[in-house]
């Protein structure tokens, strides 16, 4: 999961994203990086995340991103 | 054009426009939360196509427009389908929200369809640290947290002074949670403010929505003081963000002043007139 937060600092270098569970609820992503996080991802793994899995459930915490990379053959 | 059931055919609708490859855009930010309170106001329209989806919402006397395509070629099919506004609308409008080259690119799909540019905002961002020193010489003003029964007042008071188009004018429900929460700041008397505040906090961080001084009452300090008590309320947040005119140089320096800086996201407003107003 180091390539995660590694990603998510990136786009939100201010927040320790190991330190929280729910990124959106906590205010450390908006609407406005997730869709910025789905381009990193799909860019860094070489994948196309699929429309219906962009919900903010599945970019919860680091252990959602990996749950949904997972299903797109990513391992961490 | 049809009336969505609910949030959650939108989200499927909005979710089938996306197919492999880059060039993919969309535009509806909103919560499930708003979406189903529009749903329930029967507010919207939607319709979708192959690699596109558009949603259409009637905000009092405008028509603004959402959209999920694969690529720039679905965002062109889209938009040609949006005629005129429905009666009693003067406008569509289409916020465009991304990094710049994002932003840009869909913005151009709009323009191809008539669309013409109307404002461009940047979003600032504040990360946590300690306020300048108030300016030598600035007088003491009267800054508190709205009651709830000022809310209609702060409302009005935004109505009044805020542009539709590019400042989205909030909705007299939405004045009064802030107020509720203590997320609206006044100065002045409540039932006739001098300049309104309103944020909202999320977790550590919080976004400053809308903060306006009465034009007849500048150069009273009123403005810093009530960004001064602003910043103050979040000092928890390790982050404010705020959404700014990019030609509004007096605001920008006022942000700087207090530690606001661009943080890469744009938002172009484009808009298309009635045939009745052309």
């Amino acid at each position: 999961m180091n390539e995660i937060a590694a990603i998510l600092r990136e786009i939100r270098p201010e927040f320790d994203f190991t330190t929280s569970s729910d990124f959106l609820g906590d205010g450390m992503l908006d609407s406005f990086d997730m869709v910025t996080l789905v381009s990193a991802l799909d860019k860094h793994y070489g994948i196309s995340i699929d429309g219906i899995d962009i919900v903010p459930e599945n970019f919860q915490n680091l252990g959602s991103i990996a749950s949904l990379l997972k299903r797109y053959g990513i391992t961490q | 054009m049809r009336a969505p059931a609910d949030t959650a055919e939108i989200r499927a609708a909005f979710a089938a426009a996306r197919r492999p490859g880059p060039g993919w855009t969309a535009s509806l930010f909103a919560d499930d939360a708003a979406c189903e309170a529009w749903i329930r106001a029967g507010s919207l329209r939607m319709s979708t196509g192959d690699g596109w989806a558009l949603l259409l919402r009637r905000d009092r006397g405008l028509v603004r427009v959402y959209h999920a395509a694969a690529d720039a070629g679905a965002l062109a099919a889209a938009l040609s389908r949006i005629g005129d506004p429905d009666r009693g609308a003067t406008a569509f409008v289409a916020d465009l929200v991304g990094r710049p080259a994002d932003a840009a690119a869909a913005r151009d799909a709009y323009l191809g369809a008539g669309f013409e540019p109307h404002r461009r905002l940047v979003r600032l961002q504040r990360l946590a640290g300690p306020l300048p020193e108030p300016r030598p010489g600035s007088l003491p003003a009267e800054v508190r947290p709205a009651a709830p029964g000022e809310a209609p007042f702060a409302h009005a008071f935004l109505e009044r002074h805020l542009d539709p188009l590019a400042d989205r004018i909030p909705e007299p429900p939405d004045v009064a949670a802030a107020a509720a929460r203590g997320e609206l700041l006044i100065a002045g008397a409540g039932v006739s403010p001098a300049g309104v505040l309103l944020y909202a906090v999320q977790g550590r961080a919080a976004t400053l929505r809308y903060w306006y001084v009465d034009p007849g009452r500048h150069g009273h300090g009123l403005g810093g003081a009530l960004l001064r008590e602003f910043v103050g309320r979040c000092a928890g947040c390790a982050r404010i963000v705020l959404w700014v005119l990019d030609d509004n140089a007096d605001a920008i320096v006022k942000y700087s002043h207090y530690g606001f800086r661009p943080e890469g996201l744009e938002d172009h407003i484009v808009i298309k007139r009635g045939k009745a107003l052309t």
